[in-house]
C-alpha cells in the first residue's frame, strides 16, 4: 500500500492521479487499456454520456466527472456485464448505471490514492446526455480507454491546505 | 446458504452474483437490495447468511446498517463483507469494529471476489 509520504495530493492542476486510477478501475474491473490522448478525434456520435459524482471526507469537497462517447459505454457495459455484443441493445438505464458506476470507482479509487485515511461520501452518480465537451479546455484531462476518447472534469470546492477539519 | 449483495447500482449487483456463480460456494438464494434500509427489510424477512454490502448508498449508506446489524443480537452470525469504493484506513478501521470479515476495494478483479467469497463462505460454515 502507498504510504502517507509517497502519496499524492489531491489538487485541481494534478491530473497524474486521475489517470491513474482512471487505469485501474478500466483494467481491474473493464479488462480495458488506457493510454494518453493527444487528439480526442472526430466521433459523429450526437451525443456523449456524462456522469458526475460528488465527494466529501469532511475535509475536502469536490466533484469528478466523466464524459464518454456512446461506443465507449457500450464497451464497458459488455466488458462488465459479459453481454455478447451481438445481443440486442440493453436498456439505456443499464447504460446509465454502469457509467454511473464506473464515474464512481474512478472517483473512489483517486480519493483513496491522494487521502488515504479519511473515509468519504459520494453522491449516487448524475448520467445524463450531453453534446460533445470541449476539447480546448485546459482544465480537462483526456485519455483513451481502448483507442476511444475519454475525458474528465474534476473540482475541489475546498483544498485540504485551506480548509479546517471538521472532525 | 442465503446471501443478501447490497449496492444501489444493479449492474454491480448482477456483477457480484455472477461471480457468486462462478465460485464452488453452495448458495440456496441470492437476494438483493438497492440501499441500507431495503437491506434490513429483508435480513428481517429471511434468515441470510452472508451480507456483501457497499458502503456508499443512498437513504441508508451501508456504515449504517452494519451498525443497526452490530447492535442486534439476532445477526450475531451473519458473516459481513464490504465492497466499495472507499479504501481509506478510516472507513477500514470502522469496518473493524463492526465485525466485517472481510473488505474488498473496488475496483477488483473477479479472481478477487471469487476468493473473498470463498473464504467468507467458509467462516460461514464453521
Amino acid at each position: 500500500m502507498t504510504s502517507s509520504h509517497t502519496r499524492p495530493k489531491l489538487s485541481v492542476f494534478d491530473g497524474a492521479p486521475i489517470r491513474d486510477a482512471v487505469s485501474a478501475v478500466a483494467e481491474k474491473s473493464f479488462f480495458a487499456i488506457v493510454d494518453g490522448c493527444d487528439d480526442p478525434g472526430v466521433t459523429t456520435a450526437p451525443f456523449w454520456l456524462f456522469a458526475f459524482v460528488r465527494f466529501d471526507d469532511g475535509r475536502t469537497s469536490g466533484s469528478l466527472a466523466c464524459w464518454l462517447p456512446p461506443e465507449l459505454a457500450q464497451m464497458l457495459f459488455d466488458s462488465f456485464s459479459g453481454r455478447d455484443p451481438a445481443a440486442p441493445t440493453p436498456p439505456a438505464h443499464h447504460v446509465d448505471d454502469l457509467v454511473g458506476e464506473f464515474s464512481n470507482m474512478v472517483c473512489g479509487d483517486w480519493l483513496s490514492r491522494c487521502h488515504g485515511q479519511w473515509a468519504f461520501q459520494l453522491s449516487p452518480p448524475i448520467v445524463v446526455r450531453a453534446p460533445r465537451p470541449d476539447m480546448r479546455s485546459t482544465r480537462r484531462l483526456w485519455v483513451k480507454v481502448n483507442d476511444r476518447p475519454l475525458a474528465i472534469d474534476w473540482d475541489l470546492t475546498a483544498a485540504p491546505e485551506s480548509a479546517p477539519a471538521r472532525r | 446458504m442465503r446471501i443478501l449483495i447490497v449496492d444501489d447500482s444493479s449492474m454491480m449487483r448482477a456483477m457480484i452474483k455472477r461471480v457468486v456463480k462462478m465460485t464452488r460456494v453452495p448458495v440456496d438464494e441470492i437476494l438483493e437490495a438497492g440501499d441500507g434500509a431495503e437491506a434490513l427489510e429483508l435480513l428481517e424477512a429471511h434468515d441470510v447468511q452472508l451480507l456483501l454490502t457497499d458502503i456508499n448508498m443512498p437513504v441508508m449508506n451501508g456504515a449504517d446498517l452494519l451498525r443497526k446489524v452490530a447492535r442486534s443480537d439476532r445477526y450475531r452470525k451473519l458473516t459481513r463483507v464490504i465492497i466499495s469504493t472507499d479504501g481509506s484506513t478510516q472507513r477500514r478501521e470502522e469496518a473493524a469494529g463492526l465485525s466485517v470479515r472481510c473488505y474488498l476495494k473496488k475496483p477488483f478483479s473477479p479472481e478477487v471476489l471469487r476468493d473473498v467469497l470463498t473464504h467468507a463462505a467458509e467462516t460461514v460454515r464453521v
